[in-house]
């Protein structure tokens, strides 16, 4: 599917960033089934959505809002795995292309 | 399955006794209740938000809403305070906040945040309203000339604009937050004030200062007067409270800043009434 690889390269550096503030045993894979959502706490949720969205603008000059997410039940919604998020991603470059 | 709804007063009991109560034994229910019971009037209803899990509570945040002028401008500013979540549902506690961050309408502020929680809203785009504490040490300097002070009753109600009459009455059951007007020949300076103590130090805190630059001509007589009137007290205030105030003062950094998001205005005119520093003294 067209922006599968943009999402996913923009997923795996949010986490590298992400990683980054958080102490060793906290950190994220980039695994598509690591969880996000119930593991991560609010400002780890809201670092990782921003670092998306700003890596995503820089990389391929696309704008997505990922701010809806905080909305919703992590645990249940695209928040709840790394695959989902990818998804959701990927789904949004391609609307905001179209 | 969780569902968030809009706080009304009828949730007070639900809410205190599953989530207030526990987050801080010294409060009254009485304390908590002006939360849902805000002693001012707001033509914005909203008090809150809660989370809730088959109609028990498990999550809140209060918004404390009013009407005020800014720089001569009819505003509507919510303070965001009191977020709290039961610890198995802190994934969806970002839920309750976000009104306070997508809404353009009208000024949100958090002036009581911990740093958890100032970073959260730094991130998603709160400005810094104000970081530091100015105090007014004591010193052997005569009153200026001319200037008059009237506390509580005695104020002449006709000195205060219609909006600081209007807060004037809003605040009037509030008994740690003590008026005063600051008469000078150049006009009327209308100030509440709490008494605190940082480190030992007696101080009485300027809340609101209105207008901000009305103490310029009569800081010292309103230092006298309040050492007149509670003893040796250190005369301090958010440094964005008060301009053109003679020294000498010393400013000292707040743990955490106050944040201020949403609408823009001119913030420096935006004062600690009318949020929960004014309900419990904090």
């Amino acid at each position: 599917m067209p922006y599968t690889e943009p999402a996913l390269r923009a997923m795996h550096k949010a986490i590298a960033e992400l990683n980054d503030l958080l102490p060793a045993p906290e950190r994220l894979s980039t695994a598509g089934d690591t969880v996000l959502g119930g593991r991560l706490d609010s400002l780890g949720v809201v670092n990782l959505l921003l670092a998306l969205e700003r890596i995503v603008e820089e990389n391929e000059g696309v704008t997505v809002s990922l701010m809806d997410l905080l909305e919703v039940d992590p645990t249940t919604s695209a928040l709840a795995t790394v695959e989902r998020l990818t998804a959701l991603v990927r789904d949004r470059m391609q609307a905001a292309r179209s | 399955m969780t569902e968030l709804v809009p706080v009304v007063p009828a949730m007070f009991d639900a809410i205190h006794d599953h989530l207030l109560r526990p987050l801080n034994p010294r409060f009254t229910p009485e304390m908590w209740r002006l939360l849902f019971h805000r002693p001012w009037t707001s033509r914005e209803p909203m008090l809150g938000f809660a989370l809730l899990d088959k109609d028990r509570p498990v999550g809140f945040a209060s918004y404390l809403c009013s009407d005020q002028e800014i720089e001569g401008r009819a505003v509507t500013v919510c303070n965001f305070n009191t977020w709290v979540v039961d610890p198995p549902y802190r994934a969806q506690a970002m839920s309750l906040a976000m009104p306070a961050v997508k809404r353009r309408d009208m000024v949100f502020t958090n002036l009581t945040a911990l740093p958890e929680v100032h970073q959260i809203f730094s991130r998603l785009g709160y400005r810094e309203l104000d970081s530091r504490v100015r105090m007014h040490w004591p010193f052997p300097a005569l009153p200026e000339r001319g200037v008059r002070v009237h506390f509580g009753h005695a104020i002449p109600q006709s000195l205060l604009s219609p909006a600081d009459q209007e807060l004037h009455r809003a605040h009037a059951g509030l008994p740690h937050l003590l008026a005063v007007l600051v008469e000078t020949p150049e006009g009327a300076c209308y100030v509440r004030y709490s008494l605190k103590r940082w480190r030992r130090i007696p101080e009485a805190r300027l809340q609101h200062v209105s207008p901000r630059t009305g103490l310029a001509g009569g800081m010292r007589a309103l230092q006298w007067a309040l050492f007149r009137r509670h003893g040796r007290v250190v005369v301090s205030h958010d440094s964005r409270l008060v301009a053109d105030a003679p020294g000498p003062f010393t400013d000292r950094r707040m743990p955490v800043a106050r944040l201020v998001g949403g609408a823009r205005v001119v913030t420096e005119s935006l004062s600690n009434a009318y949020s929960e520093i004014a309900l419990y003294n904090i």
